[in-house]
């Protein structure tokens, strides 16, 4: 089966008791494709990754990854996900968890992948430490290498590059780039989006606002030198 | 400003948190402690019927809530232009004031049974005083060495069940100079330590580890049975503020724990219990309480099974998530199994058959049947080391009742049976019956999709 598009959000509605999360919500991505989720707080961002990882059941809508439901073990296959803080298992060390989840993953050679993303992410020096004593930079990194050590196809990272330091947020940087992945990305930081993908998704209480790529985005200025943080708030706030 | 901070915090605490409710366990635990006891009043030895809830209130109050101020207070009150001497105060005197009201209302009807009522409301007011100075005499030791001063006192103060003359509860002497004589020696300290108090233990990062586990790619259960049965994630709480600290707790550790316990027990019930005139009295309360101890550990247990899990790590596995939450119930109940081995035998040994069998198939699977109706109704979450807040709710009492429920009716089958039946048919169709009601929830998918929908709709993740 070939498929397109590998993410399909289609009408999606997600309500927590009274409180509309998502608000009949369509997009799409195409396999390949790097896209940032942008939108103010409380805008459905984190809501929109945790239903394309499975974590949550929406309401209402359809939604697939590569032409199958999120959370089948398909999907699992070739997804890697970041939620926002992340917490890998507190009371394992750098090393433990990176073993523990290559080893469910399958990956072959577990040890040896486990090194590299330990000599990658400055982790080595830490390998022997419970995750739980970790300072939140640290943990963060962990996180990330826990989300993409399987090199997955798709990849869903809510803040990546929150607590780390600008050392550390140019290695993952670095490393998403080189990865050949379809990309959404949830972050406020318009540096981050703008580096790390080419498309952007403004959503507003629940419901895609604009889609375009960074270059049109960048047409809305008023002025020559309007920063991009300045053109996305104008879009959200024409949503208020 | 000090009125108006104590109205701050007793409302905060009280009315809105409900923090001294908070833990619905100890409440049980207080309930079923006292309660029986006094039920079964013997008027030779009055101090049984103060005894069981005194240790249970004692200990969980002097060791487990051991922070004055708490996280938030520190990284934000302390921070309001209001004298430090004023916020601790209004801490240490709202906490007093919490504390007498629940003493006063769970403890004067065990105490004014033996020491009649007004009597009791002075002693109970002195334990207070004591419990509240013992908190901050002691809040910046280690937690085993907390554990080492409180038993010793509580021995003390139970040295009267055996006649002790100078146990400060002896109803031969007055009871007051004993209590006097702690509460001056704690005040002393208390105002110590207030003078030089601490807010932060700075934790770093942490020790490495000595002997780390090896993952290597084997069947996932063996992998996740090699977790669970390594670490039992975030255990005690913080000297200073109301965090949890990560330790690694391996089984061994728990085993030799369960081990002493179950040697103390075999102890009392086979020689000790001789010596008294009202031994099997005595000795079925011991039984008694056993019981509930271990069953309030399988509750606690249960409930623990998800709080340091990272759900989000389940989309990172790629295992399909109802296989994955098995074997991780599976080894939870293979471990608890191995933790209770030692009352098993001990039970075996002394003759209680439906017991041990109670303890060695009931208690494990019915971990499975906790974690599982807890995780679907009510599931708590540790983040950032941050004690998780048990709102006390109608959902969640329910939960809790419903989470009891297995554990309570296979209780009540092994002591109904030690009473009137004494046969081992009636435990053994209890517990057999048990293991479908619990296994069910091992291969239940729409019931862990919905339960894990649930649990990340709660911010859990």
């Amino acid at each position: 089966m070939v498929v397109n598009d590998c993410i399909v959000v289609r009408n999606v509605v997600k309500k927590y008791d009274n409180l509309v999360a998502l608000n009949n919500l369509s997009f799409t991505i195409p396999c390949g494709g790097r896209y940032a989720l942008l939108g103010p707080n409380g805008a459905g961002k984190s809501t929109t990754l945790k239903i394309l990882a499975g974590l949550l059941k929406p309401d209402y809508g359809e939604v697939y990854i590569m032409g199958h439901k999120p959370g089948s073990v398909e999907v699992k296959r070739v997804m890697g996900f970041l939620p926002e803080d992340p917490l890998p298992y507190p009371n394992l060390t750098v090393r433990e968890n990176l073993e523990f989840i290559a080893s469910l993953r399958g990956i072959p050679n577990v040890k040896d992948k486990v090194e590299e993303l330990m000599e990658l992410l400055d982790l080595k020096e830490y390998e022997k430490v419970l995750t739980g004593k970790l300072s939140r930079g640290n943990r963060q990194k962990l996180s990330i290498a826990l989300a993409i050590m399987h090199e997955p196809k798709i990849v869903l990272l809510d803040e990546p590059l929150n607590y780390l330091d600008i050392p550390s947020q140019e290695k993952v940087i670095s490393l998403l780039k080189k990865m050949n992945s379809t990309f959404l990305i949830s972050t406020h930081i318009m540096s981050i989006a703008t580096r790390l993908t080419d498309h952007v998704i403004v959503i507003a209480k629940g419901t895609m606002v604009w889609e375009g790529t960074i270059e049109e985005l960048r047409l809305f200025s008023k002025e020559e030198d309007e920063p991009i943080e300045s053109i996305v708030s104008r879009l959200m706030e024409n949503v208020r | 400003m000090l009125g108006k901070l104590i109205k701050l915090y007793l409302y905060y605490n009280f009315f809105t948190n409900k923090k001294i409710l908070k833990s619905l366990t100890f409440i049980a635990i207080y309930f079923l402690a006292g309660v029986i006891p006094y039920l079964l009043y013997v008027k030779s030895l009055p101090i049984l019927v103060i005894s069981i809830p005194l240790i249970a209130f004692y200990l969980t109050n002097t060791i487990l809530p051991t922070s004055i101020l708490s996280k938030s207070d520190i990284d934000f009150l302390l921070m309001l232009p209001i004298e430090e001497k004023t916020i601790i105060g209004a801490r240490i005197l709202s906490n007093f004031i919490l504390l007498l009201l629940f003493m006063v209302t769970f403890m004067v009807p065990y105490f004014s049974k033996v020491y009649g009522i007004l009597q009791s409301i002075v002693i109970i007011v002195l334990l207070t005083i004591l419990i509240s100075l013992q908190q901050i005499a002691l809040y910046n030791l280690r937690v085993h060495l907390k554990v080492l001063i409180s038993v010793l006192i509580l021995v003390w103060f139970l040295s009267a069940i055996i006649g002790f003359p100078y146990s400060s509860l002896s109803l031969s002497i007055r009871v007051y100079p004993g209590l006097a004589g702690l509460i001056l020696l704690f005040f002393f300290l208390a105002v110590r330590n207030l003078s030089n108090y601490k807010y932060y233990v700075v934790q770093g990062v942490g020790r490495e580890v000595e002997k780390n586990i090896s993952f290597t790619l084997s069947h996932p259960f063996i992998n996740i049975f090699k977790v669970v049965m390594n670490g039992s994630g975030f255990v005690g709480v913080s000297r200073l503020t109301s965090t949890y600290v990560i330790k690694r707790i391996r089984v061994s550790t728990l085993v030799a724990i369960s081990s002493i316990l179950a040697i103390i027990y075999y102890i009392l019930v086979s020689y000790l219990v001789r010596h008294l005139s009202t031994n099997h009295f005595f000795s079925f309360l011991i039984y008694l309480y056993s019981l509930l101890f271990m069953s309030s550990y399988v509750l606690s247990y249960g409930h623990g099974t998800f709080t340091s899990q990272p759900l989000w790590l389940l989309v990172n596995s790629s295992i399909d998530l109802v296989e994955y939450i098995r074997y991780i119930l599976i080894s939870r109940a293979i471990k608890l199994f191995i933790i209770l081995l030692p009352f098993v035998i001990v039970l075996i040994l002394t003759g209680q058959y439906g017991s041990a069998l109670t303890v060695a198939l009931g208690f494990p699977f019915s971990t499975i049947y906790i974690t599982s109706i807890e995780m679907r109704f009510n599931p708590i979450q540790v983040r950032e080391q941050v004690l998780p807040t048990n709102m006390l709710t109608f959902r969640s009492l329910i939960t809790f009742l419903l989470s009891f429920l297995l554990v309570l009716v296979l209780i009540g089958v092994v002591v109904l049976n030690m009473i009137i039946f004494k046969s081992l048919l009636l435990p053994l169709i209890a517990n057999i019956t048990s293991v479908p009601i619990s296994a069910v929830f091992l291969f239940w998918r729409d019931f862990w999709e919905r339960a894990i929908n649930n649990a990340v709709e709660r911010g859990l993740i």
